[in-house]
């Protein structure tokens, strides 16, 4: 700030100043504030437990999606064309599958009790499940899904 | 007020930790509150808009970056509400001319704050010239009353003032300036009458 603008600033602060007293009142009544603390605890809450919400949204799209895509690529195919596999398979596909139905399983399983948890009623954060967790064993299923279509 | 721990609240009120927002309320509500009253006039909407701002805080605290201007982001929403709430009167067509304005100004039935003195008489001339005071902003133009209100309120630099206004700093030290004089000028004429 210059020299000029600082000394208005000092002016008009000054004259403030001498109306601080009345420009002050009136406070607002205790009765008020006490609402207004009451209405963001509340909100608060409801803030707090609409992530978890999500995350249930997300969990039970991740798991629809990823028993979509197995009922469609176990499914014998429309049209077989001869001597054609579904998927060229350099593993054993049996096993295969077999790792990525017991990853789904983790994965179901810590989402299960993610959501048996109730998290967005519990005020501690240490007493939730971390759904960090269930994020990644849902990953890993899905990657192992990827296997199994890039086998 | 807060103390020192500013940064440690507003990194638990990021989370929606409850009391971490309480406290906010308790540090800033009596100057957001002042802000909204002296630029409403209203009571009843300084008590509701007051509410809304912290209600706002809360759904909108995770996209604010502390950068140490915590009181600037607040004081924004509050003014941008009493604006919003200014525009939406007049949309109504609830615009009241200023002497309406006046007589309906909950200014008149304020509950001023339990007084120490012991002399009722210097409360009463003090309720008066609070009336006073408010009539005569309620006549300046609604930005640079804005201006002051800011200033005195927010406690917030010019240069920021200006920046939430879209204004030249210049600019905005005139308007407080032109402000000030006008509402010295109207508190005499005011008082004479």
């Amino acid at each position: 700030m210059n020299p000029i603008d600082r000394q208005a600033e000092l002016r008009i602060d000054q004259e403030l100043g001498a109306w601080a007293e009345l420009l002050d009142r009136p406070t607002p009544a205790p009765d008020t504030l006490q609402r207004v603390r009451a209405a963001v605890r509340a909100a608060a809450r409801r803030e707090r437990s609409a992530r978890p919400l999500s995350l249930r949204m997300r969990s039970a799209l991740g798991i629809a999606a990823a028993a979509a895509l197995a009922l469609v690529l176990t499914a014998p195919p429309l049209v077989q064309t001869e001597n054609t596999p579904n998927i060229a398979l350099q593993d054993d596909p049996a096993a295969l599958l077999a790792d990525w139905s017991a990853a789904l399983d983790d994965s179901q399983e810590l989402f299960s009790r993610l959501l048996e948890d109730d998290p967005w009623l519990l005020t501690d954060p240490a007493e939730v499940a971390d759904p960090a967790d269930a994020i990644d064993a849902l990953d890993e299923s899905l990657e192992r899904f990827e296997e199994i279509l890039g086998a | 007020m807060l103390p020192a721990g500013l940064d440690a609240t507003l990194q638990r009120a990021r989370r929606r930790d409850p009391e971490a927002l309480a406290a906010l309320v308790d540090a800033y509500g009596r100057r957001v509150y002042g802000l909204l009253f002296r630029l409403t006039g209203s009571r009843d909407t300084a008590d509701d808009l007051l509410q809304e701002t912290f209600l706002r805080v809360v759904r909108t605290i995770e996209s604010y970056e502390h950068d140490g201007r915590f009181e600037s982001w607040l004081f924004r929403i509050a003014a941008n509400l009493a604006r919003d709430h200014a525009r939406c009167g007049r949309r109504r067509g609830a615009s009241r001319s200023l002497s309406r304005l006046d007589e309906e100004s909950d200014v008149r039935g304020i509950e001023l704050p339990a007084c120490n003195t012991t002399q009722p008489g210097a409360e009463l001339v003090h309720a008066e010239a609070g009336e006073r005071l408010q009539r005569c902003l309620d006549r300046l133009p609604e930005s640079d009353r804005e201006i002051i209100l800011l200033r005195h309120f927010a406690e917030l630099p010019f240069r920021e003032i200006a920046e939430m206004l879209g204004v030249p700093l210049g600019t905005a030290l005139a308007r407080a300036h032109r402000a000030l004089e006008r509402l010295r000028r109207d508190m005499g004429d005011d008082g004479e009458t």
